[in-house]
C-alpha cells in the first residue's frame, strides 16, 4: 500500500517576515505604553509648602493646577501646568513622544525622570530602530534630554560627557544619514550650544567660550552668536575680547537694540552706572514692550543710589506683566532683595509678592527666589 | 532693639551694648546695608526641543509661546537668521541679578555698599547726619559724613540713602561702622551706631623659586595661584623688577608670540608658573646686582565677574644673595664651532677678578678631573695680572675623546699673590658629533 507523504507546507517567505515585524512593533509598542513604564507624580510641592505656612487658608490665592482635561495640551503648557501635562501625556498612548519625560523634567522632579530614562533602557538598542530604514525611533530631542539629565541631578560632569557623544552622533549621521545632512549639521551646532549651556552652569567660563568660538567658525560673524560670546566673556571678566565680539555685530536697524544692549552691559563692567543707565533708558524709550531692559534699569538704579525709583520700576514691571516678569525668578528676587534693604522687617511685602506669584506661577516656579523660609 | 541681630547674608554683625549710647528707647530710623558687588547675568538650562515644520506637537507649540514670554531665555536679534542656529539653547541671558549675599571680600578688590537709613516712625525727623566709617587693625577711615550738613528733615517712611566705596588694602578683620544721630519730635537728640564685620582674605598666593646664574644673571619663577572662591580673569599680569636689573620675559612662545597659557583666566586652586631672566642693568659695574636681594614687584590686575576689578602689587621679590665669588670663570666662543670626535677644537676661557685686590694668575688642567674632553697643549697658562674688576682672557686647545654630549671642565686658576685657588669642575656642556657630515652647531 502506497503512503501518501505530504511535504509540510512551506509558508511564503514574506508574510514570515511582515508578521515579525508586526509583532515586533506590537511589543515594543506594549511595552512603552505600559503603565508599568511610569512612575507616580507627586500632588504637592515646594511652593505650595511656603504658601500654607504663611498665609492663612481664606486668603490664599488659587493656583491653578488642576488638571482641566478641556483645555488640551498647549493651553497646559503655557500655563505652565506640568503636572497635568504629565498626568495627560500618561493617559495618552506613547509611541515614542518624550512629552511623558521632558514634563517630568519641567517640574523640577529630575530623579523621576532619571528613573523613568531607566526603563527605557538603552535608547540605542535594536528594538528602538525601523526595521525599514534602519534609523533610529528616538527622537533627537529625548537624546539631548538624556544628556542632559545628570546636570539637574548635580552631576554636570556626566552630562557634559554624554553632550559631547552626542555631538559625536550628529557628526556620525551626517555621513550615515544622506539625505538630511543638513538637518544633522544643524543638530551638531545646537548640541555645541547646549554644551557651552552646561560649562556656564558650572561656571567654567573659559570653556564655555572655546565652544562658542568653536561654533563661531562654523557660523562666522552671525550676530546671535557674536552678541552671546560677548555677553559670555563679559561675565568671564574678559573686557577686551567682549568688545571684540561687539564690534563685529554690524550696525543694521535689526541690530540698533541689541548693539545699545550690549554697550550698556560693557559700560556696567566697567563700572560706568551712569552712562549704562542712560543707554537702557533710550532703549526703552524706543521699544517699551522690552520688559528685559526694565529689569536691567532698575539693577542700575540701585548702583546710581536711587533705591525707591528702583523698587517702583521693579514693581510696575511686575504688576503690569504677572505673567511674564510677575511670575520670573529673578525679577522677583531681585524685588526681594530690595525689599530687605528697604525695610526694617521685609516679610509683610514677601508675603504679598508670595500672594501675587501665586495666582500665576506654574508647576515649574522656584520659590527661594522670594527668600522666605 | 537697637541692637538686632539682621540676617546672616550682610555679613557678621556685632553690636556691642555698651557703645550704643542711647537704648532706653526703640529708635525711630533704621539702617540696613547691602554691599555691591557686581550683579551677575542669570544662568538658565533651556529645555532642548526642535520646531520644525513637518510635524506640530502641542508641547512644542506650548514651549514656543513660554519661551517668548520667557524673560530669563535668550532671544535671537534678527529672525531672519534663525535658520542657521537656534539661540534659545545658549543659557546666559541678558537679566541682571542683584547680589543676594555679602559673599567672600579679598585684598585688592573695591568694597562697595548701600547704605539706606528708613524712618520707621509715624514722626518725620530733624538733623539726620550719618557717618560711615571703615575700621581695619591699623587704621579707620571716613567713606561717608554728613554730620556737618545734616539732612534738614526726613518724613514718615522715606528714606535717606547713599552709596560708599573703599579700595581694601588690608588684610584681617574690617569693621563698616555707621553712626547715625537725628532729632526726634521731642527734640531730644539721638544717637546710634551699627557695626557690619567681615573678613578679608588673600585672593593670591604668590611663591617664587630662583636660579642664581653663574654669569651674574637670574632666573625667576614666580608661581601664581588663585585662592579665591571664584574664577579670575587676569587682565594684567606683570613684573616689574628692581632698579639693578632688566628683564626678558619669558611666557610667550617663541613662533608666535602668543601666552604659553593659551587664556588669562585662572580657576579656583589653579597655579600658573611665570617664568622671567633677569639680567645685571649694568654690565661692567655688576657687583651690585650680583649681590642685592631685591629682585623686583609683581603687578597683578584681574576681574572677576561682570568686570568686578581688583589689583595687587607684591612687596619686593626678595632671594638670598648668593656669596660672590672672587674669580668667575666663563667660556666664550668667537662664532659658532662644529666639535667633531677626535678632533680639535679652540675653546676661549675667560677669568673675572671680582675681588678688590690685584691678582696674578696662572691656569692649568687638572687630567684627572678632565672627563673625555682633554686638553690638547700646554697644561698651564700664565695669565698675567688681573687687576680688580678686570678680567683675562685665552685661548685653550680642546680634544674630544666620545661623541655626544660631554662636559668640559678640569680647570683650576690660582691667584700667585694670595695662593687663593678655584677649581671649576665644569666650564660647559658641548655636543660631539661623530662624523664631519652631521649637522648640530655648538654654540654657548
Amino acid at each position: 500500500m502506497e503512503t501518501l507523504v505530504e511535504d509540510a507546507p512551506v509558508k511564503p517567505v514574506r508574510a514570515t517576515r511582515q508578521k515579525q515585524e508586526r509583532q515586533r512593533t506590537l511589543s515594543l509598542g506594549y511595552s512603552l505604553n505600559s503603565n508599568a513604564n511610569f512612575y507616580d507624580i507627586p500632588v504637592s510641592d515646594a511652593f505650595n509648602d511656603l504658601l500654607e505656612r504663611y498665609i492663612p487658608p481664606q486668603e490664599r490665592p488659587q493656583r491653578h493646577v488642576t488638571f482641566d482635561k478641556a483645555k488640551g495640551p498647549d493651553a497646559m503648557v503655557m500655563n505652565n501646568m506640568w503636572r497635568s501635562i504629565a498626568k495627560y501625556a500618561r493617559q495618552q498612548i506613547v509611541q515614542s513622544d518624550p512629552s511623558q519625560v521632558e514634563d517630568i523634567l519641567k517640574l523640577g522632579l529630575c530623579q523621576l525622570a532619571s528613573a523613568e530614562f531607566e526603563k527605557l533602557g538603552d535608547l540605542d538598542r535594536p528594538e528602538l530602530c525601523d526595521m525599514h530604514t534602519n534609523q533610529s525611533l528616538v527622537p533627537f530631542e529625548l537624546r539631548i534630554l538624556w544628556g542632559t539629565l545628570p546636570s539637574y541631578l548635580k552631576y554636570p560632569t556626566l552630562a557634559l560627557e554624554r553632550i559631547t557623544m552626542l555631538a559625536v552622533y550628529c557628526k556620525k549621521m551626517q555621513l550615515k544619514d544622506v539625505d538630511q545632512v543638513s538637518l544633522w549639521q544643524r543638530r551638531e551646532v545646537q548640541t555645541y550650544l547646549v554644551l557651552a549651556t552646561h560649562w556656564i552652569n558650572i561656571r567654567d567660563y573659559s570653556s564655555a567660550a572655546a565652544t562658542m568660538q568653536l561654533i563661531l567658525t562654523k557660523l562666522p560673524d552671525h550676530i546671535d552668536v557674536l552678541s552671546s560670546l560677548g555677553r559670555l566673556y563679559l561675565q568671564m571678566g574678559d573686557l577686551n575680547s567682549a568688545n571684540r565680539m561687539f564690534d563685529r555685530i554690524q550696525e543694521t536697524d535689526a541690530t540698533a537694540e541689541a548693539i545699545k544692549t550690549n554697550k550698556a552691559f560693557t559700560l556696567m563692567a566697567q563700572g560706568e552706572w551712569l552712562q549704562a543707565r542712560d543707554i537702557l533708558q533710550q532703549v526703552y524709550e524706543y521699544n517699551k514692550d522690552n520688559l528685559l531692559v526694565m529689569n536691567n534699569l532698575a539693577v542700575c538704579e540701585v548702583y546710581l543710589g536711587n533705591l525707591v525709583k528702583s523698587i517702583e520700576i521693579l514693581e510696575t514691571l511686575t504688576e503690569n506683566n504677572p505673567t511674564s516678569a510677575g511670575t520670573c525668578e529673578t525679577a522677583v528676587l531681585n524685588m526681594c532683595t530690595l525689599y530687605e534693604l528697604r525695610y526694617e522687617d521685609a516679610t509683610e511685602k514677601k508675603i504679598e509678592v508670595m500672594k501675587q506669584v501665586a495666582r500665576w506661577a506654574g508647576d515649574s516656579f522656584q520659590a527661594d527666589c522670594i527668600k522666605l523660609q | 532693639m537697637s541692637t538686632a541681630i539682621h540676617s546672616p547674608r550682610q555679613g557678621s554683625i556685632s553690636s556691642p551694648n555698651s557703645q550704643t549710647q542711647d537704648d532706653q528707647l526703640p529708635h525711630l530710623l533704621s539702617l540696613k546695608v547691602m554691599r555691591l558687588s557686581r550683579p551677575q547675568l542669570t544662568s538658565t538650562l533651556p529645555i532642548y526641543y526642535e520646531s520644525n515644520t513637518e510635524k506640530t506637537s502641542p508641547l512644542v507649540d506650548g514651549l514656543e509661546s513660554l519661551n517668548i514670554s520667557d524673560l530669563t531665555a535668550s532671544h535671537p536679534i534678527d529672525r531672519n537668521q534663525c535658520n542657521e542656529i537656534q539661540i534659545r539653547d545658549f543659557g546666559l541671558s541678558q537679566m541682571l541679578k542683584l547680589p543676594s549675599a555679602f559673599g567672600n571680600i579679598y585684598l585688592g578688590e573695591n568694597f562697595s555698599t548701600f547704605i539706606s537709613i528708613n524712618n520707621e516712625s509715624p514722626f518725620a525727623v530733624q538733623q539726620v547726619g550719618v557717618k560711615i566709617e571703615l575700621q581695619t587693625s591699623s587704621q579707620r577711615f571716613v567713606l561717608s559724613d554728613t554730620t556737618t550738613t545734616p539732612l534738614t528733615a526726613l518724613e514718615p517712611q522715606k528714606t535717606y540713602d547713599t552709596t560708599v566705596a573703599h579700595e581694601i588694602k588690608e588684610l584681617g578683620v574690617h569693621i563698616l561702622v555707621c553712626s547715625v544721630q537725628y532729632n526726634a519730635p521731642d527734640g531730644k537728640r539721638r544717637h546710634f551706631r551699627k557695626f557690619y564685620k567681615f573678613q578679608v582674605s588673600n585672593p593670591l598666593a604668590v611663591k617664587t623659586k630662583l636660579n642664581n646664574l653663574i654669569d651674574g644673571r637670574v632666573f625667576l619663577e614666580a608661581q601664581l595661584q588663585n585662592v579665591s572662591a571664584g574664577p579670575m580673569f587676569l587682565e594684567r599680569m606683570k613684573f616689574e623688577p628692581s632698579e639693578h636689573f632688566i628683564f626678558e620675559d619669558l611666557n610667550q612662545v617663541v613662533t608666535n608670540n602668543d601666552s604659553v597659557f593659551g587664556d588669562s583666566f585662572i580657576h579656583p586652586q589653579d597655579i600658573r608658573q611665570y617664568l622671567y631672566m633677569l639680567s645685571p642693568k649694568d654690565d661692567q659695574n655688576d657687583r651690585i646686582s650680583r649681590t642685592t636681594n631685591a629682585l623686583g614687584k609683581l603687578d597683578i590686575v584681574w576681574r572677576s565677574y561682570m568686570g568686578d576689578l581688583g589689583r595687587l602689587q607684591t612687596s619686593q621679590l626678595t632671594r638670598k644673595a648668593p656669596m660672590l665669588e672672587d674669580l668667575e670663570v666663563q667660556p666664550f666662543l668667537q662664532e659658532p664651532v662644529r666639535v667633531i670626535l677626535e678632533h680639535p677644537f679652540k675653546l676661549g676661557i675667560r677669568v673675572k677678578n671680582h675681588s678688590t685686590e690685584n691678582m696674578k694668575l696662572v691656569l692649568t688642567a687638572i687630567k684627572t678631573k678632565m672627563g673625555s674632553v682633554l686638553l690638547s697643549g700646554l697644561s698651564s697658562v700664565q695669565l698675567g695680572d688681573v687687576p680688580a674688576n678686570q678680567s683675562a682672557e685665552t685661548q685653550l686647545e680642546f680634544f674630544p675623546l666620545s661623541s655626544g654630549l660631554q662636559r668640559v671642565g678640569g680647570l683650576r686658576v690660582m691667584d700667585l699673590l694670595s695662593g687663593y685657588t678655584k677649581d671649576i669642575d665644569h666650564v660647559c656642556d658641548i655636543f660631539v658629533l661623530s662624523h664631519l657630515n652631521d649637522d648640530i652647531e655648538s654654540n654657548i
